[in-house]
């Protein structure tokens, strides 16, 4: 079985972006476009402004990790309303729970399709159970023998946040 | 006739948009949140169809199947499986146990219908009574190739049979 160190970093990027690219568009119609760090931009850093709402799914097998993707309040509402056929009002009426569900699962797909791509590559893992943060000024903070890897994506004016954390599994 | 679909899934946004897929099909949708829940309803209502997930908590999909296929009552029932567990081998594993189609998240709600109305003769409410499928209609063979690089979404190979022999 190949080794995590023989994955090269582009295959980590061409990966997710995939996955993000096709559940949003598949899921909600949103095309995503992958924003490239500039190269003075502290990638490894995450610094909240707003209220976020982060959905987390880990994967367990020949890698270990954890994806969490970052959505503000604002952009969450407007995928959970056009994932469930529900206007603003009726998101508003139908409260955190259901928005939760939403980015819970589009999470999930985004998880799956990621780690999918990595099983077709010889890294065999499974799915953990979606898991939901909500708020703002916190930060999520890698261990130490875990690498972290942050991709920023443009859908439609949005900003989607990807922040892979990882480490060797079986 | 009506016929009875049971979507089992933990993800409560799966399953309305399951519902919101079918509302305008004359198609009751039973919902279940494990595989516990999912073999109780199976064995209450004996639905026409199910559409199954793999990973949930207190039973999962796998076993949900394996326990549906081991039951003369239960055996004969259509599973569909709806997952974000692609890969290879699961999905050798799963076709191994016995479904009749396998769709891997993300989905669009016409796949779901397209590959339903393949098992189910599907009617849009304002329709006339449907009808059962005869030996004559098209039908869909699910191919899953063991021997060759996999990737369920190109390689699952759909073969249609216009009047054909199997033989």
């Amino acid at each position: 079985m190949p080794a995590i160190q023989d994955i090269p970093e582009a295959v980590f990027e061409e990966t997710i972006t995939k996955a993000v690219q096709d559940v949003f568009s598949t899921m909600l119609g949103l095309p995503a476009r992958h924003i490239p760090a500039e190269p003075a931009d502290p990638a490894n850093i995450l610094v909240l402004e707003q209220p976020h709402v982060v959905g987390t799914v880990g994967f367990i097998g020949a890698l270990n990790g954890l994806i969490y993707l970052y959505l503000d309040n604002k952009f969450a509402n407007h995928c959970a309303g056009n994932l469930l056929g529900m206007d603003a009002a009726e998101i508003a009426d139908a409260g955190d729970e259901c928005v939760n569900n939403a980015i819970g699962e589009l999470t999930n797909m985004t998880v799956g399709t990621f780690k999918n791509q990595l099983s077709d590559r010889g890294f065999p893992c499974k799915l953990t159970i979606p898991s939901i943060l909500r708020g703002s000024r916190f930060s999520i903070e890698p261990i130490s023998s875990a690498t972290r890897r942050i991709y920023r994506f443009d859908l439609g004016g949005h900003t989607l946040t990807a922040d892979l954390l990882m480490q060797p599994g079986e | 006739m009506r016929y009875k679909l049971l979507t089992v899934d933990d993800s409560k946004t799966v399953r309305i948009i399951i519902k919101k897929a079918f509302k305008l099909y004359d198609c009751e949708i039973l919902e279940a949140a494990n595989g516990v829940e999912g073999l109780a309803l199976a064995t209450k209502e004996t639905p026409d169809i199910i559409l199954l997930d793999v990973t949930m908590p207190v039973m999962d999909g796998v076993e949900m199947l394996t326990k549906l296929k081991a039951d003369p009552a239960l055996k004969g029932i259509p599973v569909v499986m709806l997952t974000a567990e692609g890969g290879k081998d699961n999905v050798l594993k799963i076709a191994k146990i016995g479904v009749r189609d396998y769709i891997v998240k993300p989905f669009k709600e016409d796949l779901i219908i397209l590959k339903v109305g393949r098992i189910i003769d599907l009617k849009p409410i304002t329709d006339a009574p449907s009808r059962a499928k005869s030996i004559f209609d098209p039908a869909t063979l699910l191919v899953v190739e063991a021997s060759q690089p996999f990737s369920p979404r190109s390689k699952m190979a759909s073969n249609t049979l216009r009047g054909k022999s199997t033989a």
